[in-house]
């Protein structure tokens, strides 16, 4: 009976460990995103792509507002952190926000102090410090999320990493989080090529999340979609996140749109 | 002596038919010591608005940045950009929140807004130091040349000017009136902003 | 339960449980799910949300309830689930607009303080001491950028744009109703009725203007907009959001 209680104590706290030496808000967490909408991530020699699965669907969702990339424009998993970084959310849509609105103003922050738009692995960095302190003080739960940052920077050019709930974070040429990750990472490895580029990436990208997704149709209300490359006048990064009908017609030309016999007119 | 004089400069804005200009000297000052000819004051806050800042160099640096800073901000957060008449108002309560010790700069609004109707409305504002807005329909001036400026202007403004007529109206009312004021001069821009283009001109002043 | 840092009231009360939910969140639904349907539908020309209001006696003044509020001239909310949170969270959406009203000179846009409230819900999952908020909100509004537009967010601080939704106890039943019954090129007149026969399906008791709250957004026309704000350029904004007084609810019963 004891040991129940202390159980159910160290499962609900975040800061103590269990006598095994495990965080289990950590692991409970990553539970709940292994059940997201799968996001997943191609790094390609001249940019990154990233797509990401919509798990919300039904008939009367007001899609009006979905915009155009740039500085804006953002979805519901697929976000704009900065001039140079996309990212992509798996997990609680709602600590998803609140992660958004803290690497916006870090991102912001820099900029203001050194004048500079912020290195991606430094974005990436500071936001997983605010994630790790979560698991140490405070008495805090985890944020529910895991992350995929699509950047460039001067130093480092064209980059990819992923963040998990326990502050962890690495760098990947491709990798994918959320719901039936394991079959997308194995599709990834057997398909990426280290000099690819961002057209193929594209197809790439569209077809591995074409098999992940356990759903009948694929189209834009189920998917977005983004692409970050260099302008070739400017020389400066250029956040392009697709809108619905652009998707919708992406698919169309790598031949993989599904449609429900129903919803056909 | 005024804080204003301790590094000089001036700033002027119009309003055009369709269009509004904004402009500027270029110097640079220790007190009655010329230091630089290059010196920028005016900023683009977005396609369609300009932000001049007259005063404390030190200060106008420090404001471009935390202008950037918010703005940026209100991009991404509400998905828009932001109009002039918005951007107005994030100017006053950003030198409000300094009352009691303010950043040492005047400055000056030009844009177009956006109307109801999907056409551009020409826009300009002014504010002193601690925020208190002045909208005008015609110009608006700041800087240590605030005075000069307003007298020349009265003098050459007309209404619906168009666009190069507009640039020779700023231009000849920056540069009358910056040689009538020992801490600015030393050459000029001129924005003239209109719906489908911008037109920045950089122009030749006395350098005494 | 002493403890070193900063007591018992500095924990989270929501934690993940082992399957990966936020049980905390899923109880503050069911709170949700227990309060009276309120409902929100999309118009071509604006919005209409309305709400069942429930007394306890008979003696209670209804006038005096109010579960449709208006947080600004643009921006009303409606609400399912515990009356007192929603009164708190009112008060903290009304500081919002203003804080933005003395930044701007404007009143936020409707996304902007549907996103502040589920910032301030988000946070009620995750600080010390604290539980979830028990409701769900309909939030109307219209603004320049967007146009008429319709949220819901729930006790997580997740939200959503709606053509229609609903929230509460006959919110299942409902929602498959409004399916049934929304088309784009819908008026906002014909909502208001829509709104009414959906309330109708489940309504326990008598729809009187007693028992039936209604708030409408109107989209100004452009001439409006050209004319700007009442008493000139630093007067107040045309309000596009109102609640209809308990005649016009009446009149739209009678129908």
């Amino acid at each position: 009976m004891l040991a129940t209680a202390n159980n159910s104590l160290i499962a609900g706290r975040t800061t103590i460990f269990s006598p095994e030496g495990r965080l289990y808000q950590i692991e409970y967490a990553m539970e709940a995103i292994s059940h997201a909408g799968t996001v997943l991530g191609v790094l390609a020699k001249d940019g990154v792509v990233l797509a990401a699965e919509k798990k919300v669907t039904g008939k009367l969702l007001d899609l009006t507002g979905a915009k155009e990339g740039g500085y804006g424009g953002s979805g519901e998993k697929i976000f704009l952190l900065n001039s140079n970084v996309i990212g992509g959310v798996a997990g609680l849509t709602a600590d998803a926000n609140s992660l958004i609105n803290h690497a916006r103003t870090i991102a912001q922050r820099h900029l203001l102090t050194y004048n500079e738009d912020i290195p991606v692995e430094i974005l990436t960095e500071r936001l997983c410090d605010m994630k790790q302190g979560y698991t140490q003080f405070g008495g805090l739960r985890p944020f529910g999320v895991s992350l995929l940052y699509a950047g460039y920077d001067p130093q480092y050019e064209f980059q990819l990493y992923h963040s998990d709930p326990s502050g962890n974070y690495s760098g990947w040429k491709a990798t994918c989080i959320g719901a039936n990750n394991g079959t997308a990472q194995s599709l990834l490895k057997q398909e990426y090529k280290d000099d690819i580029e961002v057209k193929d990436a594209i197809g790439l990208v569209l077809r591995v999340m074409s098999k992940t997704m356990d759903s009948t149709t694929l189209g834009s209300e189920k998917l977005e979609f983004a692409v970050l490359t260099l302008d070739p006048e400017t020389k400066k990064p250029k956040a392009k996140i697709y809108r619905p009908s652009e998707i919708d017609a992406l698919l169309q030309s790598e031949g993989l749109k599904k449609e429900d016999e129903e919803m056909k007119p | 002596m005024s804080i204003m004089e301790y590094n000089g400069g001036s700033v002027i804005a119009m309003v055009g038919k369709e269009c509004v200009a904004i402009a500027s000297d270029l110097r640079l000052g220790n007190q009655a010591l010329g230091i630089s000819s290059n010196f920028q004051k005016i900023f683009p806050v977005t396609d369609r608005i300009y932000l001049g800042l007259p005063g404390l160099a030190t200060d106008v640096t420090t404001l471009q940045e935390l202008f950037r800073f918010r703005v940026n901000m209100y991009t991404i957060k509400e998905e828009r950009e932001i109009q002039p008449e918005t951007f107005a108002h994030l100017v006053s309560s950003t030198l409000y929140e300094r009352r009691f010790g303010p950043y040492f700069i005047e400055p000056v609004i030009a844009g177009l807004s956006q109307t109801p109707s999907g056409g551009f409305k020409p826009f300009i504002a002014a504010t002193d130091l601690i925020g208190c807005l002045n909208f005008a329909k015609d110009f608006v001036v700041a800087g240590t040349a605030s005075s000069k400026l307003f007298g020349v202007a009265e003098g050459l403004w007309e209404p619906d000017l168009e666009p190069e007529d507009l640039f020779e109206t700023i231009s000849q009312t920056l540069m009358n009136a910056v040689d009538r004021d020992a801490y600015s001069g030393w050459g000029c821009v001129v924005h003239v902003i209109t719906k489908d283009k911008i037109i920045t001109r950089t122009l030749k002043g006395r350098m005494d | 339960m002493a403890n070193a840092g900063g007591g018992a009231y500095s924990f989270s009360l929501t934690t993940f449980s082992p399957s990966g939910k936020l049980v905390q969140i899923e109880h503050a639904l069911a709170a949700v799910s227990q309060g009276t349907t309120s409902l929100g539908i999309k118009a071509s020309n604006g919005i209409v949300i309305a709400t069942e209001k429930k007394s306890s006696s008979i003696l209670i003044d209804d006038s005096m309830v109010d579960k449709v509020a208006v947080v600004c001239p643009n921006i009303g909310i409606v609400y399912s689930g515990m009356g007192p949170d929603f009164r708190v969270l009112i008060a903290r959406a009304r500081k919002s607009a203003q804080a933005y009203w003395k930044i701007y000179g404007e009143y936020p846009p409707t996304r902007v303080l549907t996103q502040e409230l589920a910032t301030i819900m988000q946070k009620a999952t995750q600080s010390g001491g604290v539980r979830p908020y028990g409701v769900s909100l309909l939030v109307a509004g219209w603004d320049i950028t967007r146009g008429p537009s319709l949220y819901q967010v729930d006790p997580s601080g997740s939200f959503w744009a709606w053509k229609a939704s609903a929230i509460g106890k006959n919110m299942v039943n409902a929602k498959t109703f409004l399916e049934k019954r929304y088309n784009d090129d819908i008026s906002l007149e014909d909502a208001i009725h829509t709104a009414l026969l959906t309330l109708k399906e489940g309504f326990e008791g008598q729809m009187t203007e007693k028992t039936i709250e209604i708030g409408v957004v109107t989209v100004p026309t452009i001439e409006e907009l050209e004319q700007g704000k009442i008493g000139g350029e630093t007067g107040r904004p045309t309000p596009t959001f109102r609640k209809l007084t308990e005649e016009e609810v009446r009149d739209y019963l009678a129908l």
